[in-house]
C-alpha cells in the first residue's frame, strides 16, 4: 500500500454475510470512541525521490472535521473530544510502532491545520518532531485552514512539508452536488500556490466515482480533474470511492443503484491522466491505493482479476511507469468486455445501469 | 404532438410526433452507441450517436384493432394512416454533472442530475436549477427525478422520464407511489419513459401502469449475465431449443446473440401488449405475466393503495365478448371488480316490494338466467305464488353479491372464473363481508339460502334464514325444497304485479348505473325482453332505454335521458353547439366526476339536453386541456328519438 489516504488501509473492514438481494439492516451504534487512542496506524510501501521506501501512517482521533458534510465520507464517526494531552499520547504510542520508515503521513479525520482539531502549539511541536526524523512528512487539510499564517508556521517547523488537500474533483457540479465539498476548484488553486510559495509540496486527493455519477462519468471526471489539478500538484492521489457507513454513498449502495468503481476504471484513469500530464510536460506523481480493493464495499472487478489489477495499480504508484497498467489491460480478463459495455452504457446517464449489473 | 388511439385503464396506445418522425407507443427504445451490440429490428432507438436508420413503426399495419369506444359493440376501427418511415430516435443529451452541452438533436433526454430524493442537502435544488434550462430550451422531453413541481403537465413537455423507475423495482410500494404521483402530475395523456426497464416479463405490467416507453438496457445487462429472457422465465444462454427467434435459430453464441434473443423476445411481448391493450385485455395479459415478486407486490400496492386513482381511468363497461378472466388472488382486487362490489353496497337498493331474499349460486354461462340451473330455479320462483316478492341475488367470486337485475352489467355479465368448489380464505372473507353488509342494508323480511356447499357463509346469514338444497343445487330434491321454502317465505305478503316488479328491478339497476337519480327512469315503465336484451318503454309506445347484454349498461334514448336530466352526475356540459357524431374535448366545459370511459352520459348546455352518448374518456381526462373525442353521440336533438 503506497498511500492509504486518510482513513484507508488495514482498518477498513469488510461487511460480509449480506444477501445480495435484500437491504442489510443498519448496524447498531458503535460505542463512544476513546480519546486516548488513535484511529489507526500502520506501515505501507511508498516511494521517495524515486526510491521505494516505507511510510509510517498515523490517523489521529480529533474532534473531527469542521465540515463533515461530504457525501462519501464516514470519518466523522471516528471523532472524540481529544485534549492536547490526549493527542500527544496518541502520537507517542503510535510512534513506538515506527520501524525505520522514511515517510510520515499524519492525518486526522478532518484537517491537521484546523486549530479546533490540533491546537497550534501542539501542531508546531509535532511537525518539528517529525521533520527531524523523517525524510518526508505529509499532512492533510481542507483549504480553508491553509492560510498564510498556518502555512508559514507549518513550513517553518517542517520544511518541505507536503500539504494534502481533498480536492476530490475539479468539475464544479460534481464538487457542489455530488461530493458537496463546500469549496471550489479556485479555492484549491489559490491554496496550492500558497503552499508552493512557502516551499511546501502539494498533494491533491481525487475521488473516483462520487455518488450520482455513472462509471463513464466517473472516469471522465477523474481524468479531467487529474489533468486540471496535476499541474498544480506534486502528487495526485486517486481514491476510488468505497462504501463507508452512514454516508449518502451507502444509502445509494443499499438501494442497489451504486456500485463502487471498477478497478479497471482506476487503471484507465491513471493511464489517461499519466499520458496527458506527461505529454504536457508535467511531472506530478500519480498514485492510487484503493481502500477495500476487491471487496463489495470497495473498488472491485469480477472477483477473478481483482488481485492482479490492484497489484498493477500499486506497482504503477510506486514506479510511476505505465507499463504496469498497460500490462494489466493486455492480460485482460473475462470481465473486461463487460466493463467496456458498462462504460458505453454510461453514455445514457439517465439509465442507472449500475442497478442492472451485480454490485 | 401526441394523439391517443386506444385506452385500457392507465394504458394508452398513442402516436408521438417529434423530430419529424412518428412513434407508436407503447414501444421499446433499442440502445444505439458505438461499442454496444446493435439490434436493428426495432422501430425506435435510444441513440448516443445521432439519428438511426431503421424500419418505420409498424403498429398501424395491425388489422382489426378495436375502436377506443369498442365497449359499445366491438366495432372495427379503420386502420390508421401509414406512418413516416425511418427509425424513430430519442437522443441522449449527455451528462449534467460534467456540464455537457446537450446536442441539438430533437427529441433528446436533456442532461439532468439524477439524484434520488432525500439524498441532497436541499431536496431538488440541483433539479430546480436544471428545470430552468429545460424550460428555456422548450424541448419535448422532461426528466423527472424524485423531486419536481406538482404540475408537470403545465411544462408543455410531452415525454416524461421516470427517473426512479428502475431503482424502485426493488421497493414496490415506492414504485406504485411514485408512479401514481408522476401520472397524476404529468396528466393522463403525457408519455412516460422508464429508463432501464424493458424485460419481456415486465412489459405488460408497466404498460398497464401507463408507462409508454422502455429501453433495451436490461436486455443487454441480462445478456451479459447469460440470461435468455422470456416473458415469464429466464433461461440460460446455453439452453438450446427453448426459443425459435431468428437469433436463437442462427446458432450464434456469445453475449451478443443472447442480447439479440432478448430483443426479439421483448419485441414479441411488446406486440402482445399492444394487441391486448387494443382489445381492452391488458389486465388479463398482465395477470398472466406475474412471474416476479416485485410485480405482484407493485400490482397489489396499485390495487389496494391507489385504487381510486386507477379506477378513475378504468372503463365502466367492456364488450361481453372481452369479459374478465378472474384466475387468482390478483383478480380479486382489480379495479373493475372492486368497483362493482363497492357500487353494489353504495348505490344499489333492493326492490321495495321484494322482502324475501333468495341467494343463488352463480353459473358458468352468462347471463345467469340463460343457464340451465337458473332456468330451473326460475320455474320454482315463478311457482311459489308471489314471485315479485322474491329478490334473487347471486353469490359469487370475485364479485361477491350480484343482484339478478345486474346480471348483464359489466363485469357480472361476462366474467369467467375457475370453478372447483374450493374457496380460499380471502375469497371467503370478501364474500362473507359483502353479503352480511348487503343483507343488513336491504332489511329483508326473510332469507332463503340455496347455496349448497357454501356453509362458510352461515355466519353472514340472519338466524331465521332457511337453507335449502343439499348436494346439487339443481337436483329435483333441491329444487322441490327451494320451491317449498319460497312458498313459505312469501306467504302472507301482498301480491306484487309483474309490471310493478319489473319496474322496481329496473329502478334498482338504473340506480346502480346512474346513482339515486337513476330511479326516475323506471317510473311507470314497462320492460320487454328479447333474447338477453331488455327494452324499456314508458308503457305506451316510447322507448326509454335498452339494456343490451353485450354492452353491460343501460343505453338511453332522448326520452329516457330527459327523465334523468339534472338528476345524476352523468352529464357533460358543452359549449353552445349542436352535438352530432363525436363531441371533442375542447367542446367540453364540465363533466360529472363519476364519468368513466364507456359510461352513458347526457350532453347538456345550460340545463338543456342536447343529446346522449357514450363517454370515450374519463371525466378526469375531459377536464384537462386536450384533443380527441370525449363523447360519441348516440342521439341528439335533431335526430329521431325512437329506437336506435
Amino acid at each position: 500500500m503506497s498511500d492509504g489516504g486518510p482513513g484507508g488501509g488495514p482498518e477498513e473492514e469488510e461487511d460480509g454475510g449480506e444477501d445480495a438481494g435484500g437491504e442489510p439492516p443498519e448496524r447498531p451504534h458503535r460505542p463512544p470512541r476513546d480519546p486516548r487512542r488513535f484511529v489507526g496506524s500502520w506501515s505501507e510501501r511508498d516511494s521517495l525521490d524515486g526510491r521505494e521506501v516505507r511510510a509510517w501512517v498515523l490517523i489521529l482521533r480529533t474532534q473531527g472535521c469542521s465540515w463533515a458534510r461530504c457525501s462519501m465520507c464516514g470519518y466523522h464517526g471516528e471523532s472524540a473530544a481529544a485534549s492536547e494531552d490526549d493527542l500527544l499520547h496518541q502520537f507517542g504510542t503510535a510512534l513506538l510502532r515506527r520501524r525505520g520508515e522514511e515517510v510520515a503521513k499524519v492525518y486526522t479525520s478532518g484537517s491537521f491545520l484546523d486549530d479546533r482539531e490540533v491546537p497550534p502549539g501542539l501542531r508546531r511541536r509535532l511537525l518539528a518532531d517529525l521533520s527531524g526524523s523523517f525524510g518526508r512528512v505529509v499532512i492533510e487539510s481542507r483549504p480553508e485552514f491553509v492560510s498564510p499564517s498556518s502555512v508559514r508556521e507549518a513550513l517553518s517547523a517542517c520544511p518541505g512539508l507536503e500539504v494534502a488537500m481533498g480536492l476530490e474533483s475539479a468539475t464544479p457540479r460534481v464538487l457542489e452536488h455530488s461530493v458537496r465539498k463546500g469549496f471550489s476548484f479556485s479555492d484549491f488553486e489559490r491554496k496550492a500556490a500558497l503552499v508552493h510559495e512557502h516551499g511546501g509540496r502539494v498533494r491533491a486527493y481525487l475521488l473516483l466515482k462520487p455518488p450520482f455519477l455513472n462509471e463513464r462519468e466517473a472516469l471522465e471526471d477523474a481524468v479531467e480533474s487529474a489533468l486540471k489539478a496535476g499541474p498544480l500538484c506534486d502528487t495526485v492521489s486517486l481514491n476510488p470511492v468505497n462504501v463507508q457507513r452512514g454516508t449518502v454513498v451507502e444509502q445509494l449502495w443499499r438501494r442497489m443503484v451504486f456500485r463502487p468503481p471498477w478497478l479497471w476504471t482506476a487503471a484507465g484513469v491513471l493511464l489517461r491522466a499519466h499520458r496527458g500530464l506527461r505529454e504536457a510536460g508535467h511531472r506530478a506523481r500519480l498514485v492510487c491505493a484503493p481502500s477495500a480493493a476487491g471487496k463489495r464495499r470497495g473498488a472491485h472487478n469480477c472477483g477473478e482479476c481483482d488481485g492482479a489489477v490492484a497489484a498493477a495499480l500499486e506497482e504503477y504508484s510506486l514506479s510511476g511507469s505505465p507499463e504496469a497498467l498497460e500490462g494489466a489491460f493486455g492480460r485482460g480478463c473475462g470481465c473486461l468486455a463487460e466493463w467496456k459495455e458498462v462504460l458505453e452504457a454510461g453514455r445514457f446517464p439517465f439509465i442507472t445501469y449500475d442497478a442492472l449489473v451485480p454490485r | 404532438m401526441l394523439e391517443i388511439l386506444a385506452r385500457d385503464g392507465l394504458a394508452r396506445e398513442m402516436v408521438w410526433s417529434a423530430g419529424g418522425l412518428r412513434l407508436g407507443t407503447p414501444n421499446i427504445l433499442f440502445l444505439h452507441a458505438k461499442g454496444l451490440p446493435r439490434f436493428s429490428r426495432g422501430e425506435a432507438f435510444l441513440s448516443a450517436d445521432g439519428p438511426v436508420e431503421g424500419r418505420s413503426t409498424n403498429f398501424a399495419k395491425t388489422p382489426g384493432a378495436l375502436a377506443p369506444g369498442g365497449m359499445d359493440g366491438g366495432e372495427i376501427r379503420e386502420t390508421p394512416p401509414a406512418l413516416a418511415g425511418g427509425g424513430f430516435t430519442l437522443h441522449a443529451g449527455g451528462s449534467w454533472f460534467l456540464g455537457a452541452a446537450g446536442g441539438r438533436e430533437v427529441p433528446a433526454v436533456p442532461p439532468f442530475p439524477n439524484i434520488p430524493p432525500g439524498l441532497e442537502a436541499a431536496p431538488g435544488e440541483a433539479y430546480a436549477a436544471a428545470l430552468g434550462s429545460f424550460r428555456s430550451a422548450g424541448g419535448p422531453v422532461l426528466p423527472v427525478p424524485g423531486v419536481y413541481p406538482p404540475e408537470l403537465s403545465s411544462t408543455g413537455a410531452e415525454l416524461f422520464v421516470f427517473a426512479g423507475a428502475l431503482e424502485n423495482t426493488f421497493r414496490p410500494r415506492r414504485f406504485a407511489e411514485e408512479l401514481v404521483r408522476l401520472k397524476g402530475s404529468a396528466g393522463y395523456g403525457g408519455l412516460v419513459y422508464a429508463p432501464g426497464l424493458g424485460e419481456p416479463a415486465h412489459l405488460a405490467f408497466l404498460a398497464y401502469c401507463g408507462v409508454d416507453l422502455f429501453d433495451s438496457a436490461p436486455l443487454l445487462a441480462a445478456a451479459r449475465r447469460g440470461h435468455k429472457l422470456l416473458p415469464g422465465w429466464r433461461a440460460g444462454a446455453a439452453e438450446a431449443g427453448v426459443c425459435h427467434c431468428p437469433a436463437c435459430e442462427s446458432g450464434a453464441g456469445g453475449p451478443e446473440a443472447v442480447y439479440h434473443h432478448n430483443c426479439f423476445a421483448a419485441l414479441s411481448e411488446l406486440r402482445l401488449v399492444q394487441s391486448a391493450l387494443r382489445r381492452g385485455r391488458l389486465r388479463e395479459l398482465l395477470e398472466n405475466r406475474l412471474s416476479e415478486p416485485w410485480l405482484v407486490a407493485a400490482l397489489r400496492h396499485l390495487d389496494l393503495r391507489h385504487h381510486d386513482f386507477c379506477e378513475r381511468y378504468t372503463p365502466v363497461a367492456r364488450p361481453a365478448s372481452a369479459g374478465i378472466r378472474a384466475l387468482g388472488p390478483a383478480s380479486l382486487t382489480r379495479p373493475e371488480i372492486a368497483r362493482f362490489r363497492q357500487r353494489v353496497l353504495d348505490r344499489f337498493r333492493r326492490p321495495p316490494s321484494a322482502p324475501v331474499l333468495l341467494l343463488l349460486p352463480c353459473s358458468a354461462r352468462k347471463p345467469y338466467s340463460s343457464s340451465a340451473s337458473h332456468r330451473a330455479f326460475r320455474t320454482r320462483i315463478d311457482g311459489c305464488g308471489n314471485p315479485g316478492a322474491v329478490h334473487e341475488v347471486v353469490v359469487t367470486s370475485p364479485l361477491g353479491v350480484v343482484p339478478m337485475e345486474l346480471q348483464s352489467f359489466y363485469p357480472a355479465g361476462s366474467y369467467d372464473v375457475p370453478v372447483s368448489g374450493d374457496w380460499d380464505e380471502s375469497e371467503i372473507r370478501m364474500v362473507r363481508e359483502g353479503l352480511s353488509r348487503f343483507i343488513s342494508a336491504g332489511r329483508y323480511g326473510a332469507v332463503v339460502c340455496h347455496l349448497p356447499g357454501m356453509d362458510f357463509l352461515a355466519e353472514a346469514l340472519p338466524p331465521a334464514a332457511v337453507s335449502t338444497g343439499a348436494g346439487r343445487a339443481a337436483s329435483r330434491e333441491a329444487l322441490d325444497e327451494l320451491g317449498l321454502a319460497l312458498s313459505g317465505a312469501v306467504e302472507g305478503l301482498p301480491a306484487v304485479g309483474a309490471r310493478e316488479a319489473a319496474a322496481e328491478r329496473l329502478a334498482s339497476a338504473a340506480r346502480f348505473q346512474f346513482g339515486p337519480g337513476g330511479e326516475a327512469l323506471a317510473e311507470g315503465s314497462e320492460l320487454r325482453r328479447f333474447c338477453n336484451d331488455w327494452r324499456v318503454t314508458d308503457g305506451r309506445r316510447t322507448q326509454l332505454a335498452l339494456l343490451r347484454h353485450e354492452r353491460g349498461l343501460l343505453s338511453l334514448t332522448m326520452e329516457g335521458a330527459r327523465r334523468l336530466l339534472g338528476r345524476t352526475g352523468y352529464e357533460v356540459e358543452i359549449g353552445d353547439f349542436k352535438p352530432s357524431g363525436t363531441v371533442f374535448m375542447p367542446g367540453v366545459l364540465r363533466s360529472g366526476a363519476d364519468i368513466r370511459p364507456g359510461d352513458e352520459v347526457l350532453v347538456t348546455h345550460e340545463g338543456e339536453l342536447r343529446g346522449v352518448g357514450v363517454a370515450l374518456v374519463s371525466s378526469a381526462e375531459m377536464e384537462r386541456p386536450g384533443k380527441g373525442g370525449a363523447v360519441r353521440m348516440r342521439h341528439h336533438l335533431s335526430s329521431g328519438e325512437g329506437a336506435r
